[in-house]
């Protein structure tokens, strides 16, 4: 019963090649046709395509790696692939962000309309038989309705728009964008862009989370989110001064944000301003019952502070003006 | 004992200092708190630190498993967010792992033998 289910399935996808209705026409604009002709062709050999559609995207995005040296960041040799989350991982490492695509034909279409390349998986089999592989999306053509790809060893692979789009929802409709820090991906969610920069901190250079923090803000102004981002990262950098303007923004319109205030005071804390210091972290104190936890984190923060050998004030410890000061 | 022994011992040593520079540079930090912590809804997240250590070393365990050199599989999982790292641990077996197309047309020959078998096709009738 199964197998006549399969079988049937099968055959619907064989003779789908045959009579389709056009698909790309009313989502793309009739005759839009739109080719990437300058991303990067690197053709795969073996298993790796996620690899070579990694170099792709990457090399895009002003990163000219090899495939090769890629293998060791995302290959899975028994598995003989690669997860998307280990690409995910391995373009943070490149100090780039990757963004996951709305997960749907206007989304892809955006995206590479947008000049963006679109890293998307395929299930090429059935789902019962999956068969996963990485390619990437550089152009489509709505009157020929056609997907033009880099793909395996292939470097224009001229795929019907009704047979790829079926191999991609077949994967979950999951493509990846991956960009320069500083570039917004059209129509950016900002949650969704905030969470792939926030989740660079600690593996991309700190230069590069300032920049995507920094886009961030001119998309969603005093965003406190991503001022605090923009705050951590310029103290990565080694710039305090410009941190502590950023936590100060957030304070300014939030005064109950805990990170904002916990960060300001450690910061004013490790320059030697211990009672500019001790103020912020008691008036957050006296900002939450007794039993919160955040009360745990400021009263931590306040009893380092304390325990640290007192150093003599510098005498610029009180606020300095903020306006425009947080980039 | 095995010629590449000395290797061996300078790549211990190596992670034997990067994990104790690591530990001695941390206490000047330990006060900031990070972005993910700003962001919504996560409360969960900063609760559940430590756990971050513990999914970082199964999932470095589930990629040795997996034939990833030790010390890559160490960088990889720095890499990985705390729910890529909860995903990996919880279902390896089951996330997509993209291949290759190669293999397509032993997939496309096992479909036709199926439907030849089910008699929707007839490409091997005559053989």
């Amino acid at each position: 019963m199964t197998l006549v289910r399969v079988a049937g399935f099968a055959a619907v996808l064989l003779l789908a090649a045959c009579g389709r209705t056009p698909v790309l026409g009313p989502a793309a604009g009739d005759g839009t046709r739109i080719e990437l002709d300058r991303v990067p062709f690197y053709p795969q050999s073996a298993y790796q395509c996620g690899p070579a559609a990694l170099a792709t995207v990457l090399g895009q995005a002003g990163v000219v790696v090899d495939p090769e040296q890629l293998v060791a960041a995302v290959y899975l040799p028994e598995r003989k692939g690669s997860l998307q989350v280990e690409l995910v991982a391995a373009a943070r490492r490149y100090g780039r962000v990757p963004y996951p695509i709305n997960p749907d034909l206007a989304g892809l279409l955006d995206t590479v309309r947008a000049g963006h390349p679109v890293l998307v998986l395929q299930n090429l089999a059935i789902e019962r038989w999956p068969l996963w592989h990485f390619a990437v999306v550089i152009g489509f053509d709505a009157q020929r309705d056609e997907f033009i790809l880099r793909s395996g060893t292939t470097r224009r692979e001229i795929s019907s728009a009704t047979s790829f789009l079926r191999t991609w929802q077949r994967a979950g409709n999951w493509g990846l964008v991956v960009l320069p820090p500083g570039q917004l991906p059209p129509a950016a969610d900002r949650e969704r862009y905030l969470r792939a920069v926030t989740d660079m901190e600690g593996v991309a250079p700190p230069e590069a989370l300032r920049e995507a923090f920094a886009a961030a803000l001119t998309r969603w102004p005093d965003d406190p989110w991503a001022l605090v981002g923009l705050g951590n990262a310029h103290y990565g950098a080694g710039d305090a001064r410009a941190a502590e303007a950023a936590f100060r923004a957030v304070l300014a319109t939030d005064p109950a944000h805990l990170v904002a205030r916990n960060n300001l005071a450690q910061l004013l804390g490790e320059r030697g301003c211990r009672a500019a210091a001790l103020a912020i972290l008691d008036v957050g104190l006296a900002q939450w019952p007794p039993a919160a936890r955040e009360r745990e984190q400021l009263a931590a923060t306040r009893a380092e502070l304390l325990a640290a050998a007192p150093v003599p004030e510098p005498g610029d410890c009180s606020p300095v003006a903020t306006s425009g000061g947080v980039d | 004992m095995t010629p590449s022994n000395p290797s061996r011992h300078l790549l211990t040593l190596a992670l034997v200092l990067s994990l104790v520079c690591s530990t001695v540079t941390q206490p000047a930090a330990a006060a900031m708190m990070g972005t993910a912590q700003a962001a919504p809804g996560l409360r969960a997240e900063q609760i559940e630190r430590v756990d971050r250590f513990l999914a970082q070393d199964s999932v470095r365990g589930l990629l040795e498993q997996q034939g990833v050199d030790p010390i890559a599989a160490r960088a990889r999982v720095q890499a990985l967010s705390d729910s890529e790292l909860q995903r990996i641990a919880n279902n390896l077996d089951q996330l997509p792992a993209g291949g290759s197309a190669l293999a397509l047309i032993g997939a496309v020959f096992l479909i036709l033998v199926i439907l030849d078998i089910v008699g929707v096709i007839h490409v091997f009738k005559g053989l």
